[in-house]
């Protein structure tokens, strides 16, 4: 597990007290992650942007009014924020905006995926788009659990209690989770390779 | 009476929910189940792929900026009151 000199919690005290680049230090660290938690429940680059501009904003607003108080525990605090966010989007809007492609590309608006995409190799990219569908199209208990456990970071314990089942049945989802993606990757890989043979 | 090793057993140690002795036991397991072994090499190639995925996930400078933006002047008009 990566190390960080200075902890989420110090940081927070620091960014209390005036300290700007501390809370600067924060975002840096989590953003990609709040990020992909938000994207893979909207599918849409542009709304995860806002809606996480819209959790930041309320992260400051909790944080700056000495409201906070799950310290040392940032990232699955905020990340439930997103999480929450996210859902509610759906839930006013009402509406289901996937748009999966045969091949697994342009579900989302790439743009902002385009910085990192002119320097990744095309295939590693392609691999990330598939498995990014893929994760979208699991059932939606192991997707939840999915991303509670990879991109949020809370235990099997708090997934278990926040999503009201046995710490069993979340290692289960999970479980079932990453085989179906393992799967269906694998497959998808195969079918690649007969593509290729055949021409 | 050894518990047996399982997938959740696997997947809690992957995800570095074990105390020491369970880590002990599972890496033992892992060292004498290719089976196992296999499987949990599937988990973690599965988990590393998922990581990539959140790395090449990357807001825009400017949600960034603008978070940013808002936390000074947030900051500010606390300050003046």
């Amino acid at each position: 597990m990566r190390k960080y000199k200075i902890g989420d919690s110090e940081l927070i005290s620091q960014y209390k007290k005036g300290k700007e680049k501390a809370f600067e230090v924060l975002i840096d660290r989590h953003k990609n992650k709040i990020y992909t938690t938000i994207l893979l429940i909207v599918k849409d680059s542009e709304i995860a942007e806002d809606l996480l501009q819209e959790t930041f904003i309320k992260a400051i607003k909790t944080i700056q009014s000495g409201r906070y108080n799950e310290e040392g525990k940032f990232l699955p605090w905020i990340s439930r924020i997103a999480h929450n966010m996210a859902i509610d989007y759906f839930r006013k809007k009402k509406r289901n905006p996937t748009i999966v492609m045969e091949d697994g590309s342009n579900v989302f608006n790439t743009l902002a995926f385009a910085e990192d995409s002119f320097e990744s190799n095309q295939i590693k990219s392609e691999t990330h788009a598939r498995l990014r569908v893929l994760i979208q199209n699991l059932p939606d208990n192991q997707r939840e659990v999915l991303m509670m456990r990879h991109y949020m970071q809370l235990s099997f314990q708090e997934i278990a209690e926040f999503t009201g089942v046995s710490i069993n049945t979340a290692l289960g989802r999970m479980r079932y989770a990453l085989i179906n993606l393992r799967k269906q990757m694998n497959q998808i890989e195969k079918n690649y390779e007969k593509k290729n043979q055949s021409r | 009476m050894k518990k047996r090793i399982n997938q959740d057993d696997l997947l809690k140690y992957l995800y570095n929910e074990v105390n020491d002795q369970q880590k002990k036991e599972i890496e033992n397991a892992l060292a004498q189940n290719s089976e196992l072994e296999e499987q949990f090499f599937d988990f973690l190639d599965m988990k590393k792929q998922l990581d990539d995925v959140s790395k090449q996930n990357s807001p825009s400078q400017t949600s960034i900026n603008n978070i940013l933006k808002f936390s000074k002047s947030f900051g500010k008009d606390k300050l003046k009151k």
